[in-house]
């Protein structure tokens, strides 16, 4: 068949020593850089980007997209360890994650977590291989009114995350959404809630919020206990999953490949969406939900398989259009175009061995990754056992550092000093702050696709039921919503509710 | 529990008058925003008000102030006076949140971090911080 | 009197020194350190591609290293401001384009920079041509087509633009109001969705920068029905330009082209500025980096600071009036 010869030729360049040895810096790099709180892939490959230029180009791009899914990969670490997100799919990681590493179960929370995204990856790198033009087709099919329908699904389905009050996580889903407002409009170049700093013209960046919400209002409630429970526990680390782990994990592995291969060609929001889609079907598939949100394992194994997977389908809409699907991507354009080469429709053709050979380094850069992490596990859950005293100095420089960094100015530092402040005292009145993640991600794009969909329309509301898409994805919510609503799963939830709040 | 539930009133109306002194095209997805928040306030409100609950257990402030104080120190730190001064003044700082150091383990503390950090984010990942005060450069 | 008459003398003998070999020790001894070009845009984008070309170039020329600093923000403006702002010594340069120094003075009240007296032009680098493209489903196979079409179906025509005072959105404005048609604006946050968008064929039409957009009219996913500049593009000799496509409405003065200038802060010594220009108009004969702006679909450009200069004026003035026609309101 056609695809294996392509494939074979794409090994041939992706085994070619210097392609092998650019792959392996870029994974370790980005392993390294994903590690790092604050420090994301945009900023390195951004500095890295002018060395590049005297690259050969497969090994250049090699490089950069070893980069890329070497840092979604190191980002889990450090949401499981430390209960820090560097992204949206990460803070999903940590809702179960972290609670497995405080259990002392962090190295096989590690291990399932780099086993799913080594299957993730390589599935879903197949499945680029084998159908790009058809998911091309499937990402161009959905339309203003479709994306406002599925992020409103996404919003709704967030609820699940927390798994506290429902009413208290909706508020943060909508707090988040208000959170996200922030910013120049882009319909009208308005500035809103800028307060006349022009540091506030793009809105609140992603890192510093999330580093306050979830690594320094962890770092505060951790002093708080000192001595208590949490230290002694992480001590009794073991480093590998358990059998039951392992049968646990592995249908949410497949489940969550499958999502993330098909939102990753989504663009904007498809990585966002994925992780924690498959968080919530984990979720709902479980037999016992309640151990969800005391580290069940089935929901770090699920989003990170559909967090890589969707990592490795988001080329599609790069490599077959050219059309980047998010800020790393058009950071990828700008390199290939540096190399000389225009990525789009025609890159097929015309570098048929740059395409293949990058697809072909997918799957030995994810196997790298596998190969570098395993025995990192056993260094990272040693970290744990070093005196808290120190280790949370160097975590809290490690965030100032990385703040600082976004903008080269102390002002994202003063952010994450707000939200640190802020999350400290969500979680004493318990209110969880991965809604509000997950709606101050979601919120700017529904609300640019809502509008945009109207002003396509010219005002009508019929849009949203006139496309099969949008209509679709609204009748699955209004059958979700009509669940939830039903008495038998309100006392289901109440009766959690009320277990939790004794 | 009211204490809780007062804070979030607060909190989820004291946004909503923004919401709405905006009124034109770019207002409206605000104020709507806005406006669901404050009503889903209101609720939670009312909840606490017929289940009183228990209070907010463990307050002790001194971790809060001396962290984040920390951080703001970097924040405003970092661009004057360069790296080295900053990253030892949060190390010696934030070293306050706990009793277990004494001033020599701080300084050692603040001298070891503020070299290892440097030597990985500025000269290894090239972050643009300055690394001296200006007025040394 | 002395002191200026040897002052002149000097800067005489700098200019003349850095005519003769640009790499050569001249009378000041500028540049001892490393020189910083700002990028008020992220990396990857097509104003950080063509300052790192110029970097390199200018590295070897001046035989000190040039790097870029990317200041995104604000919609480039908070580079720009930092720009103004910096040392007047020649080690901070500025890589302006139609955006920082054409449109945004004139839409937003808010600036801290002044695009005339903040900057002292160095050198106009290149210009890169807006290109008219359709949906390839729209029957419309040329300018008059296309203006037929909407005044046949009025208010059926949405166009994607790459945010709200772009080039690519200034220019569908200036063709309405030249063509007299209506057409919905449909902004993007970035060229790419804004392309994907006429693709899909949810927006019909957009004005985008040539090198993005052609690659996708050679595809066969779009229909490129005229280029912005006076005169047709050496890359697609077969595009006509909007001067000579539209016989229905005339718009023979139609101009809308991404540009891109080096400048540095006011006040930067003359004799520092004009050592670049001449290393800079080096640059932009060789080969090598004639054919980097040819495959970018850009047309390289060159000349005097003073060159550059009139381009702002005449730039600033033309924006002035596409925005004011348009009724885009200001910030």
């Amino acid at each position: 068949m056609d695809l294996f010869a392509n494939i074979a030729m794409g090994m041939g360049v992706a085994i070619q020593p210097v392609n092998l040895a650019f792959c392996f810096i870029g994974t370790v790099l980005g392993t390294l850089i994903g590690v790092l709180p604050g420090i994301g892939p945009t900023a390195t490959m951004a500095l890295l980007l002018p060395l590049t230029f005297g690259l050969p180009t497969e090994a250049a791009i090699i490089m950069l997209a070893g980069i890329y899914y070497g840092a979604q990969y190191g980002g889990s670490t450090t949401a499981i360890l430390l209960n820090l997100p560097g992204e949206m799919s990460s803070v999903v990681t940590t809702l179960e994650g972290h609670q497995m590493a405080k259990q002392g179960r962090a190295g096989s929370a590690l291990a399932i977590a780099a086993l799913g995204s080594l299957f993730g990856g390589s599935v879903a790198t197949l499945v680029l291989a084998a159908f790009s033009p058809l998911m091309t087709l499937v990402a161009l099919s959905f339309q203003a009114a479709d994306y406002f329908a599925l992020i409103l699904f996404g919003l709704l389905m967030s609820v699940v995350l927390a798994h506290g009050s429902v009413i208290k996580s909706i508020a943060m889903v909508v707090a988040g959404v208000a959170l996200g407002v922030i910013g120049v409009d882009i319909n009208t170049g308005q500035f809103r809630f800028t307060f006349g700093m022009m540091e506030l013209a793009e809105g609140i960046d992603f890192v510093p919020l999330a580093m306050g919400l979830f690594g320094v209002a962890e770092i505060l409630r951790n002093l708080e206990n000192r001595g208590g429970a949490s230290a002694t526990v992480i001590a009794l680390s073991r480093l590998w999953p358990t059998r039951d782990d392992v049968r646990r994990s592995w249908p949410a592995v497949m489940r969550g490949t499958g999502l993330g291969s098909l939102l990753g060609v989504l663009p904007g929001g498809g990585a966002t969406l994925a992780s924690f889609a498959s968080y919530s079907l984990e979720k709902k598939v479980a037999a016992e939900p309640d151990r969800f949100g005391a580290g069940a394992v089935e929901g770090v194994a699920g989003p990170e398989s559909a967090n890589n997977a969707a990592a490795q389908t988001s080329f599609v809409p790069l490599l077959t259009l050219g059309l980047p699907t998010n800020a790393v991507m058009a950071l990828l354009v700008g390199a290939f175009i540096i190399q000389g080469v225009q990525p789009g429709p025609m890159m097929l053709m015309q570098q048929p061995a740059l395409y293949w050979g990058l697809i072909a380094s997918m799957w030995i850069g994810n196997l790298m990754l596998v190969i570098i992490n395993l025995p990192l596990i056993g260094l990272w859950v040693k970290l744990l056992r070093v005196r808290y005293d120190y280790l949370f100095l160097a975590i809290l420089l490690f965030c100032a550092i990385g703040a600082y960094s976004l903008s080269n100015s102390g002002f994202d530092v003063l952010v994450t000093v707000l939200f640190g402040g802020i999350g400290y005292l969500f979680m004493k009145i318990g209110c969880e702050p991965a809604p509000l993640l997950l709606g101050f991600v979601l919120g700017p794009m529904l609300e640019e696709n809502l509008r945009r969909a109207l002003m396509l329309s010219r005002g009508s509301l019929m849009t949203f039921v006139e496309r099969p898409i949008s209509l679709t994805i609204l009748i699955v919510l209004a059958a979700t919503l009509l669940m939830l609503a039903l008495p038998s799963m309100r006392k289901k939830r109440e009766a959690t509710f009320v277990e939790e709040e004794a | 529990m009211f204490l809780v539930c007062g804070l979030i009133g607060i909190w989820g109306s004291s946004f909503y008058p923004m919401g709405t002194a905006l009124q034109m095209g770019p207002g409206y997805f605000p104020a709507l925003v806005f406006g669901v928040m404050a009503a889903l306030g209101a609720v939670i409100l009312a909840k606490g008000l017929v289940t009183a609950g228990p209070g907010i257990e463990g307050r002790s402030w001194r971790p809060v102030a001396v962290i984040l104080g920390a951080l703001t120190v970097f924040a405003l730190a970092a661009t004057p006076l360069g790296f080295v001064v900053s990253s030892a003044g949060l190390v010696l700082i934030a070293t306050a949140a706990t009793d277990g150091h004494s001033l020599t383990s701080r300084l050692t503390l603040a001298g070891v971090l503020t070299a290892f950090c440097w030597a990985l984010f500025v000269l290894g990942l090239g972050v643009l911080i300055p690394t001296w005060p200006w007025f040394l450069q | 009197m002395l002191m200026s008459l040897r002052r002149l003398l000097a800067m005489l003998l700098a200019t003349g020194l850095a005519l003769g070999s640009v790499t050569a020790h001249a009378a000041t001894d500028w540049p001892t350190r490393n020189i910083t070009i700002i990028v008020s845009y992220s990396a990857g984008g097509a104003t950080d591609i063509l300052a790192r070309k110029v970097a390199e170039g200018l590295t070897t020329l001046l035989g000190k290293t040039v790097i870029v600093e990317n200041r995104p923000g604000a919609g480039g403006t908070l580079g720009t401001t930092l720009a103004a702002n910096a040392k007047r010594d020649g080690y901070t340069l500025f890589l302006g384009q139609v955006s920082s120094h054409g449109i945004a003075p004139n839409l937003y009240t808010t600036l801290k920079y002044d695009p005339v007296k903040s900057f002292a032009p160095i050198i106009y680098l290149e210009s890169i041509p807006n290109i008219l493209v359709v949906n390839k489903d729209v029957p419309v196979n040329s300018v008059d087509e296309l203006i037929k079409y909407a005044k046949a179906n009025p208010d059926k025509l949405n166009f994607a633009s790459s945010g709200i005072g772009a080039s690519t959105h200034l220019s569908g404005e200036m063709f309405k109001s030249q063509a007299g048609i209506q057409m919905t604006h449909i902004p993007f946050p970035g060229s790419a969705q804004a392309v994907t968008s006429v693709i899909s064929g949810q927006t019909q039409l957009m004005f985008d920068n040539m090198p993005s957009a052609y690659q996708y009219v050679l595809s066969g996913h779009l229909k490129a029905l005229a280029v912005t500049t006076p005169k047709r593009v050496p890359q697609a000799p077969n595009i006509p330009t909007l001067a000579e496509a539209a016989t229905v409405a005339k718009m023979p003065d139609f101009e809308a082209t991404a540009w891109f200038g080096l400048f540095a802060p006011a006040d930067t010594p003359k004799d520092i500025i004009e050592r670049i220009n001449v290393a800079a108009n080096e640059l932009l004969k060789k080969p090598e980096v004639i054919k980097f702006m040819h495959d970018g679909g850009a047309v390289p450009a060159g000349g005097t600071p003073q060159d550059l200069a009139k381009h702002v004026a005449s730039e600033l003035a033309k924006w002035k009036d596409v925005i004011e026609k348009a009724g885009v309101s200001k910030q």
